[in-house]
């Protein structure tokens, strides 16, 4: 019997298909975006992370006074060189395993007549070594050029390739920033994320030769930020609180003023998550709204069809229909209706989330963002689908199944 | 053994059967007080003006809709007051239905529209189908199993009918005006297969208002204002 009604629905079907595919649009979008957003979701989040852990994901990054200050209304705390010095020594951290803090500006940047603006960090060795940069040609600037103030830099490759077209090429050139002559010494391979989506320029120096250039004289023994890397397998909560217990500590800052900004990397990908779940809170909108919609037309052309067939209906009440197999009837036939749209919605949905990561591997080769199929996506869209077809079928079945056999079987 | 055997019940034994319509306030009195007992076997023809009720007597005798007052015993039974799901149960199970307007569904083959009744019965579909053939052979449509009613003569459609009344080897036959939309060679071989089937035993009911119709039954009953009266 099931089956027949099934067949029955899609001979039904194909008999308008017109008609059908009309209806079944509302459908095809709402369940189109579900999968949509399910997917592209999945795909930028498995990029996030693939980022994040090229950076090393035991890393925590602190900022403090300075550009990127602290966020609330509390007064910026220094942190200064030997308060670093004090931090990587404590008791109360032994899992540090290593730490750079730095200062950073933003300049221009010359070199045969063009101009660049560029941030500039101004860091240890160490930098490198904590957030994993590949070295590309040259070298990294070594201990004793930060503590000689030796205005070397080392270079992104976008930068590199941008200006000097080879990486070999850019090594031993000298660009001036801001005035003064600096040596390029290395190209690093930046983050994917970095050189595409954020067009900014970042080139690493010496810290001493940094903040003699650029600090106020204040600011000459200040860092604006650090960053800790961590032993695999710490308890980063815990971690974090004495970290956080530590910088009060030896900053001096008032209790309870919160100076100071700590965000671990796993942090990002729960930031993002956020943001995420945001943006898929508003698609879900809309493709509730869609399948609302739908689902309207779905009921719209059931009613339509009941209206049609009430001879049928007469007919199969007068060989021995009841009431509920009428009801079914019709309920499977609107659920027919809502799982071919779904069907049509998922291979959509699918079909544009491809599309969407090709378009995105063609204007950002270095992203090189990966498709993800989500299985739970179109096992979810099938179950909204069919709850669509029950939702909105039933009161055109409930219609259908209360006609009358001889009154259904004298309609005009 | 030597027991007297029971007498037999009349299929049909009605008494005072009434049914009014109603078109708002104004009472439309269809059936008014019918006795009537059909036996087993016979072959009946209920005939009378337009509008004399005729098409309602036969929707209540064939469960299709429930009388106001009065009894009605089928086979000895009592289903005077069988609910909707009750009354479809026994429709589908001792009734078998032709209408002068076919009611075959479109797009669908001969086979499947004969073999419908038999799904509400709950019979899986390959047997189902296996009695709808026979029943269609009995109606010498075995060649035309597989067509649309849109590819069927008037007459064909007809016997599709006549196939989809037997396919549950129904007690009973109703039948109403099933040549009224035939030219009259057509209803002629219609009427010779009604007229087979009650050889056969079939029990069967006709409404017409075609007193040569009508001469094909054993026993001629007419009706005129809701009531059942001697002289046509
Ligand atoms: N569903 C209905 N609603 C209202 N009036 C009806 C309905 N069915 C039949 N009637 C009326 O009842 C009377 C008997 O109709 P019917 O049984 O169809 O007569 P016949 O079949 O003898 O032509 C007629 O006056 C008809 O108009
Ligand atoms: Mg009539």
């Amino acid at each position: 019997m099931l089956i027949t009604h099934i067949t029955t629905s899609f001979r039904q079907l194909l008999a308008n298909k017109g008609k059908s595919a009309l209806t079944m649009l509302g459908v095809v979008i709402g369940i189109g975006s579900v999968i949509f957003i399910m997917t592209l979701g999945e795909v930028a989040k498995n990029f996030l992370l693939s980022q994040v852990t090229q950076f090393g994901t035991n890393v925590i990054e602190v900022a403090g006074s300075g550009e990127f200050g602290p966020l609330g209304d509390s007064d910026p705390v220094a942190i200064t060189d030997d308060d670093i010095k004090e931090l990587k020594d404590s008791n109360l951290l032994p899992e540090i395993t290593a730490l750079s803090a730095g200062y950073t500006t933003a300049k221009t940047a010359e070199y045969n007549g063009e101009n660049y603006s560029l941030s500039i960090f101004g860091d240890w060795p160490d930098y490198f070594a904590i957030n994993n940069y590949q070295l590309l040609a040259g070298r990294f600037f070594t201990e004793s050029e930060v503590h000689n103030g030796a205005k070397v830099v080392v270079i992104g490759n976008t930068f590199a390739e941008d200006v000097f077209e080879t990486y070999d090429n850019a090594v031993g050139k000298q660009i001036s920033i801001d005035g003064t002559t600096f040596k390029i010494v290395g190209v690093v391979e930046e983050p994917a994320a970095m050189s595409g989506f954020i067009q900014q320029i970042i080139v690493y120096a010496p810290l001493t030769t940094v903040r003699r250039l650029y600090a106020p004289a204040e600011q000459q023994d200040e860092v604006i930020y650090i960053l800790i890397e961590f032993a695999q397998g710490t308890d980063s909560v815990s971690f974090e609180r004495r970290l956080k217990y530590e910088l009060e500590r030896i900053t001096g800052a008032e209790e309870g003023t919160e100076p100071f900004l700590i965000l671990s990397r796993t942090q990002f990908i729960e930031i993002f998550d956020t943001i995420l779940l945001a943006i898929q809170l508003f698609v879900s909108a809309i493709a509730g709204i869609s399948l609302f919609v739908g689902g309207i037309g779905i009921m719209n052309i059931m009613l339509v069809t009941v209206n049609e067939r009430t001879k049928e209906i007469g007919l199969r009440k007068a060989v021995g229909a009841k009431n509920q197999s009428i009801l079914i009837q019709f309920l499977i036939e609107s659920i027919v209706l809502t799982t071919v749209g779904g069907i049509f919605g998922i291979i959509f949905g699918l079909g544009l989330s491809a599309f969407a990561v090709f378009a995105v591997n063609l204007a950002l080769p270095a992203w090189d963002v990966s498709f993800v199929f989500v299985p739970l996506a179109p096992i979810l869209a099938c179950g909204v689908s069919i709850t669509t077809g029950i939702i909105f079928g039933l009161y055109p079945a409930l219609k259908a199944s209360k006609l009358h056999p001889i009154e259904s079987l004298r309609y005009e | 053994m030597t027991e007297k055997e029971p007498p037999v019940p009349p299929i049909i034994h009605i008494r005072r059967l009434t049914k009014t319509y109603w078109n708002g306030d104004v009472a439309i009195p269809a059936v008014r007080g019918v006795d009537l007992d059909i036996e087993e076997g016979d072959f009946v023809s209920l005939t009378g003006p337009s509008g004399s009720g005729k098409s309602t007597l036969m929707n209540l005798l064939a469960f299709l809709d429930a009388p106001d007052s009065g009894t009605y015993q089928f086979g000895g039974q009592d289903i005077t007051a069988f609910d909707e799901d009750y009354r479809a149960e026994l429709r589908n199970a001792v009734i078998g239905f032709v209408f002068q307007q076919f009611f075959l569904l479109a797009r669908t083959t001969a086979l499947d529209n004969v073999a419908m009744p038999l799904m509400y019965a709950g019979k899986k579909k390959r047997q189902a189908r296996e009695q709808a053939y026979d029943v269609l052979q009995k109606v010498s449509l075995e060649h035309r199993i597989y067509h649309n009613p849109n590819e069927l003569s008037g007459g064909q459609q007809q016997r599709v009918c006549i196939a989809r009344a037997l396919v549950n080897n129904p007690r009973i036959i109703f039948c109403d005006e099933p040549t009224g939309n035939l030219d009259s060679k057509t209803a002629k071989e219609i009427m010779d297969i009604f007229d087979k089937l009650n050889d056969e035993g079939k029990t069967i009911v006709m409404v017409t208002h075609e007193p040569s119709i009508a001469k094909h039954a054993k026993t001629q009953l007419c009706m005129k204002d809701g009531k059942m009266t001697e002289k046509c």
